[in-house]
């Protein structure tokens, strides 16, 4: 019985360490934003606002089999991956609005928001420390 | 009208500095392949009586899509040319918007999909939904309505929370005979991506003409008419739930030359020849009304990775007495079929995504209505295949 109940413990505690510290959400430092809210970036990623934290931005997401991305979409935005894909699809069809480019690593990620003046995107928290390192890059914290 | 043309030229003056904005510019499509096969069948033959009609194989390429969007600023510009049926390729919209005041007003004009339910806009974007064939509602042989237009005022109020009000009020060419103005519009209220529920309507504004693709069938020489529905929508990661409703008011004059033209094919049931009174006086009176509901229910189960399964249920009811059933002459081979106009198709199927922008779909369909005064079925297999790309 305690045995069980310390590996579910163990489990739970690790599943939930892994949900919430998988990603790390990352704006181009020129857009002078370093904190906004989940709702805000939500509601950006998902289309119905062009502005996180009262600037226009242009985002980009991780793919949808990353850790990272996974965490991301269940967490901030509220949907799977595949959701999300095929949401934007759908309104690019019918000339609703050009979804974000999707990434294939963090790296390219962080090459992406350092690149672009008004970048938005997430990357794996394993990769914080290259985010860090680039001058042209923010980590956002979330709230 | 006047005044609308004033704002939109003054809006367009200020947009000079919208130049100096990066221009972004996507360009994406999808191919579909589509194979089916329908059951024998019945059809109407010469004289009205019902016979047994056998179908092969059909295989189509119904979609063939390249896109391009573009915006700059607050304006923005879309193309979306469809080859369907693999011949040539035809526009099927191209547009340019700009945002008048910020989201709550912007202007559409040139050639689009007027916004109307749950379907109109995005029925090009087959892979991204449940089922392969459009609800009886858009179905091409027995449209209520144009699915183009040319003008449209839309935006959108935030009520907080990710919630919306949405709105968009339309017209252009449509079906109109002179100077009519023909008036679209839909109302919805979206609940984050969760909910979206809403009412759609649309007047001829007058007298409309028969043409290709539109609410006004072809024997008829004018014909004044109103549609007016309402829909719902709830989606989340597991449930697809849809559900509307739309009935069209038709006031309209038979042309008889046209109409005597269809009693001596002799391709009418019992219902239509006495509806049109072939053996007299063509009754010229072609008033009726068309209703149609459907609701589609569908359950993804993840496979793990972007991978997904979708078995779906869909159940759509249309009825039309007015419409006929040989397809050449306007007609539509479903609702024309049955003795009062009224078929109901019940379709089960599963769509299987290996990726998001990847869709197969097979599904099955039944389709029940009365013919030569007996209950009669048959049924339909299809399958389909689409790819989306993006460069």
């Amino acid at each position: 019985m305690y045995f069980k109940l310390i590996t579910s413990l163990f489990v739970l505690f690790f599943s939930f360490g892994a949900f919430a510290a998988d990603y790390v959400v990352i704006v181009n430092s020129g857009t002078g934003v370093s904190s906004a809210s989940k709702s805000d970036v939500k509601s950006f990623f998902i289309g119905n606002s062009k502005k996180v934290a009262g600037k226009n931005m242009t985002g980009a997401f991780l793919k949808g089999d990353s850790s990272a991305a996974k965490s991301f979409f269940a967490e901030v935005v509220g949907m799977t991956p595949p959701k999300f894909e095929l949401m934007w699809v759908k309104k690019e069809l019918s000339g609703a609005g050009v979804g974000p480019k999707k990434k294939s690593s963090s790296t390219e990620m962080i090459n992406f928001v350092a690149g672009k003046s008004n970048g938005i995107g997430f990357i794996e928290s394993s990769a914080k420390a290259e985010a860090e390192g680039n001058s042209s890059v923010t980590i956002l914290n979330l709230n | 009208m006047r005044v609308l043309l004033l704002t939109i030229l003054a809006s367009l003056t200020y947009s000079v500095s919208a130049l100096a904005q990066d221009m972004n510019t996507s360009v994406y499509g999808y191919v579909e392949g589509y194979a089916e096969k329908v059951d024998t069948q019945p059809e109407v033959l010469a004289g009205g009586a019902i016979g047994d009609k056998e179908n092969v194989v059909e295989y189509d390429v119904p979609s063939i899509h390249l896109l391009v969007q573009s915006t700059i600023g607050k304006n923005k510009a879309f193309l979306n040319l469809d080859g369907g049926g693999g011949g040539t390729v035809g526009v099927a919209n191209a547009w340019v918007e700009r945002s008048l005041v910020e989201e709550y007003l912007n202007f559409r004009f040139g050639k689009m999909y007027r916004p109307f339910g749950l379907y109109n806009e995005i029925l090009d974007a087959t892979p991204t939904y449940i089922g392969i064939e459009a609800p009886e509602l858009f179905d091409g042989d027995h449209l209520l309505l144009t699915r183009e237009t040319n003008l449209m005022l839309h935006g959108r109020h935030d009520l907080g929370d990710g919630n919306y009000i949405n709105y968009a009020l339309t017209t252009g060419n449509d079906q109109r005979m002179s100077d009519e103005l023909p008036l679209g519009g839909d109302l919805n209220y979206t609940m984050g991506s969760k909910i979206k529920t809403g009412v759609s309507f649309y007047t001829s504004g007058g007298p409309a003409k028969p043409i290709s693709g539109g609410g006004v069938l072809p024997w008829m020489s004018s014909d004044n008419f109103t549609v007016f529905g309402g829909y719902f929508q709830f989606t989340d990661d597991v449930w697809t739930v849809q559900a509307a409703y739309y009935t069209s008011d038709h006031k309209a004059t038979r042309d008889v030359a046209a109409v005597t033209a269809l009693c001596t094919k002799n391709e009418l049931n019992t219902a239509q020849r006495t509806r049109f009174n072939c053996g007299g006086t063509i009754n010229e009176d072609g008033d009726y009304e068309v209703s149609t509901y459907y609701t589609r229910i569908g359950y993804t189960i993840d496979l793990g990775g972007l991978a997904a399964i979708t078995p779906y249920f869909q159940y759509d009811v249309y009825e039309n007495p007015e419409v006929i059933y040989n397809k050449d002459d306007g007609g539509d081979a479903e609702a024309g079929l049955a003795d009062d106009g009224m078929f109901t198709k019940l379709t089960l199927g599963t769509v299987y995504r290996p990726l998001p922008t990847i869709a197969m779909k097979l599904d099955y369909s039944q389709h029940l209505q009365e013919a030569g005064g007996k209950a009669d079925n048959y049924g339909e297999i299809r399958f389909s295949f689409s790819y989306l790309f993006r460069l």
